[in-house]
């Protein structure tokens, strides 16, 4: 180690040196306490077991074991990416497209654009309540609906035909948050340069072509933070789900997330087994969120 | 040079992992090894030395009657006594967590109300009311809510404050109409189904009969018809024929839609209510329990009583219930003790079972009966049941497994009713999960 750089290392703290982390300081802190802190100890509790919180007995990879051979747990596992893979497919595609329709008005923009983020506004557990009314299948308004227009004697079970139920909450969850996927998108469409899209129309580039070639290479950034946004979301669901379906019919549309729940909190209680659901839970997320990540930004590159 | 900065942080990021993972959270379990089954020396309680210490006393409600009893039975004992007790109100759904919680932090409370099942997950916390009552305090309560308080060596954990018994809740204003008569005795299933079947037709409603979609509400029926989700050793107690006989029942009613078939396959949260339908006259019996006395007095637009349970192979309903106990690691656990002695009494219990419209768990009270300040009619009779259910019921409710086994219950019976399963496919799996519940409980 040169002179120079030592001194460089062990240069007197000032003020302006110090100034930058103590503004992050208080978010820093309460990020750490509440959130990695709980990771980490999370990850430490997957080799335990305990059933009353208090007192721990080390079991090593066993937790990992029971539930890499519990059927429920795949079963979850499987709903989950059907799950998430039609959830991040249909809302972030919509989100795009309703931008863009949105974008196009001249008047009326604030109130689609209100009217599209309304359901971001609602609980969760409202939204499932909203829903379980709507698609009753004796009561429910959808099939009064279908009955009074078609004619339908006894409309579908949406949420007791287990072939069905798995659509429903696709359809309820890109209900609840493609309105604010939508926004996001609208504001990186707004950062594009209208130069760019006044040059391709003297170019004599049609809607379609502009959309393909000027639209959504300029907008990938922002679509690559709503892919990312609507994986974490759509790994996360749970709560419109429980008060939906309950995980139901038959467990067909038990998530991962009730899963860890119930591990974890139902008795006889298992936090051992709930942190270890958890962290294989992590590790799916990271690993998906980094290969998006890595394979958008080449893409950026390219 | 950059990415060696990285390789470094990594590398420190994943021995500090692995560092802490050495670390045990929490504590060890203890190695109590005792097998000690002779009971405590009883020591003696200095009343007069509480006065002017807190005491925190750790409660959740079912309804505003229970809490404002309890509020004016503390307000009693701060009189009598000089000790200000601080009256520690939660949610129900939270109160295995924060007492956890507050355990791990020493900040431990004097008593708590309890769950019966939770009863196990703290026992080693629990003080034993032995110490200070000696064997015979046991006697004053029923057996059955005492078994739940027991430790495995016979420690008294607490002491068992209310039961509760599920029981038919009928519509007396539809079977009037319909000019059946509801029986004071024991009836039938076939009985009962005939009757809320004329019912029905008298009054064009949707369904004959409706549950809650739980695990506990049809434990009432697998009693009936003698299987139990957990017996009295702790082990798996269906019987497979019974419970086909029970299953073969159910499905058959909700094939023709006189128990709802969509209120039973439909999700959401598991204790969904068969009330709403019960309340909006959709159904004229309703198999709820005695918790919700209160609620329908409030709320039915209609006259309605209670029946006695239907009966099968045994008769009866199927229980549940809390428990409050001491804390032996709070700052006086003799005050705790003290306390509960006070709260178990027949004066208090007595005062506080006719405000709430608690069944009584001690036997002198289950002898002489309670004057219910509401609706003594429909309450007696759910006291009434509480005779005819079997023993091994209280065993079933009180495991610490049961809970999951409930689930494994509502889960198979669904799929029995939904055709997914067959009655015997969706039984047998039902054993073999509760197999498995067990082995695993060891």
């Amino acid at each position: 180690m040169t002179k120079s750089s030592r001194k460089a290392m062990w240069r007197p703290i000032t003020g302006r040196h110090i100034a930058p982390y103590l503004f992050v300081l208080p978010n820093m802190l309460i990020f750490g306490i509440f959130i990695i802190w709980p990771a980490i100890n999370g990850f430490n509790i997957s080799f335990y077991d305990s059933n009353n919180g208090r007192t721990f007995t080390p079991v090593g990879l066993s937790n990992y074991e029971r539930i890499l051979s519990d059927d429920v747990f795949f079963q979850a596992a499987t709903n989950t990416a059907v799950f998430v893979f039609f959830f991040v497919a249909i809302s972030s595609s919509l989100a795009v497209v309703l931008a863009v329709l949105v974008n196009a008005q001249k008047s009326f923009r604030s109130f689609f654009r209100a009217v599209i983020f309304l359901p971001v506004l609602l609980s969760p557990v409202i939204v499932g309540l909203l829903w379980g009314w709507i698609l009753q299948r004796r009561s429910g308004g959808l099939n009064s609906l279908l009955e009074l227009v078609f004619g339908f004697e006894e409309g579908p079970g949406w949420l007791i035909d287990p072939s069905l139920s798995m659509a429903v909450i696709v359809f309820v969850g890109v209900w609840t948050n493609v309105g604010f996927y939508t926004l996001i998108a609208l504001a990186g469409l707004q950062g594009i340069d209208p130069n760019i899209y006044e040059a391709a129309r003297i170019d004599g580039a049609g809607p379609l072509q502009v959309f393909r070639q000027i639209t959504l290479p300029l907008l990938a950034p922002t679509i690559l933070v709503v892919l990312i946004l609507s994986i974490i979301a759509g790994f996360q669901a749970y709560d419109f789900i429980y008060s939906l379906t309950g995980g139901g019919p038959y467990g067909s549309t038990m998530l991962i997330i009730q899963y860890i729940f119930e591990s974890a909190f139902q008795p006889p209680i298992k936090y051992g087994l709930g942190s270890a659901a958890g962290v294989l839970l992590f590790i799916t997320i990271m690993v998906i969120t980094l290969v998006n990540f890595i394979v958008g930004r080449r893409r950026g590159d390219v | 040079m950059q990415l060696k900065k990285r390789g470094k942080l990594l590398t420190l990021a994943v021995s500090a992992l692995f560092v802490l993972s050495a670390c045990a959270p929490g504590g060890a379990p203890e190695q109590t090894g005792s097998t000690n089954t002779e009971p405590p020396q009883q020591q003696e309680i200095d009343e007069k030395s509480f006065a002017g210490e807190n005491m925190n006393y750790v409660y959740f409600s079912d309804g505003d009657a229970d809490l404002k009893a309890t509020e004016s039975l503390v307000a009693q004992f701060e009189a009598e006594t000089g000790v200000s007790v601080n009256l520690q109100v939660v949610p129900f759904a939270d109160l295995e967590q924060l007492l956890q919680a507050r355990l791990t932090g020493n900040d431990i409370p004097h008593v708590s109300r309890m769950a019966m099942l939770m009863v196990p997950s703290f026992a080693d916390e629990l003080l034993d009311m032995r110490t200070y009552y000696g064997e015979d305090y046991k006697s004053e309560f029923i057996d059955g809510p005492l078994a739940v308080v027991l430790g495995k060596n016979g420690e008294m954990l607490g002491v068992p404050t209310d039961i509760t018994m599920n029981g038919l809740i009928v519509n007396k204003s539809m079977f009037d109409v319909a000019g059946v008569t509801i029986p004071t005795t024991p009836w039938s299933w076939d009985e009962m189904l005939a009757a809320a079947e004329a019912v029905q037709k008298a009054n064009g409603t949707s369904h004959s009969f409706i549950m809650d979609r739980s695990g506990h509400r049809l434990s009432t029926i697998l009693s009936q018809f003698d299987t139990f989700l957990i017996g009295a050793d702790g082990g798996n107690g269906l019987n497979r024929s019974n419970t086909i006989d029970a299953f073969n029942m159910l499905v058959d009613l909700a094939s023709d839609d006189r128990l709802s078939k969509d209120f039973f396959l439909e999700g959401g949260p598991t204790y969904a209510g068969g009330l709403d339908l019960f309340l909006a006259e959709e159904v004229p019996v309703y198999l709820g329990g005695n918790w919700l006395v209160g609620n329908l007095e409030d709320n039915a637009p209609f006259e309605w009583a209670v029946a006695p349970n239907a009966c099968k192979i045994n008769c009866g309903g199927f229980p549940g219930g809390k428990v409050t106990s001491a804390f032996k690691r709070s700052d006086n656990p003799e005050l705790g003790a003290f306390f509960l002695n006070w709260l178990a009494s027949a004066e208090q219990q007595s005062y506080i079972d006719s405000k709430a419209n608690w069944l009584p768990t001690r036997v002198d009270l289950s002898e002489s009966g309670i004057d219910y300040e509401l609706r003594s009619d429909a309450m007696n009779v759910f006291v009434a049941d509480i005779a005819r259910t079997p023993t091994v019921a209280y065993a079933s409710t009180y495991s610490t497994i049961f809970g999951r086994a409930a689930t494994a219950l509502v889960d198979n019976l669904q799929r029995a009713v939904g055709g997914v399963l067959s009655v015997e496919d969706a039984v047998d799996k039902l054993i073999a999960e509760v197999d498995a519940l067990v082995a695993e409980q060891g």
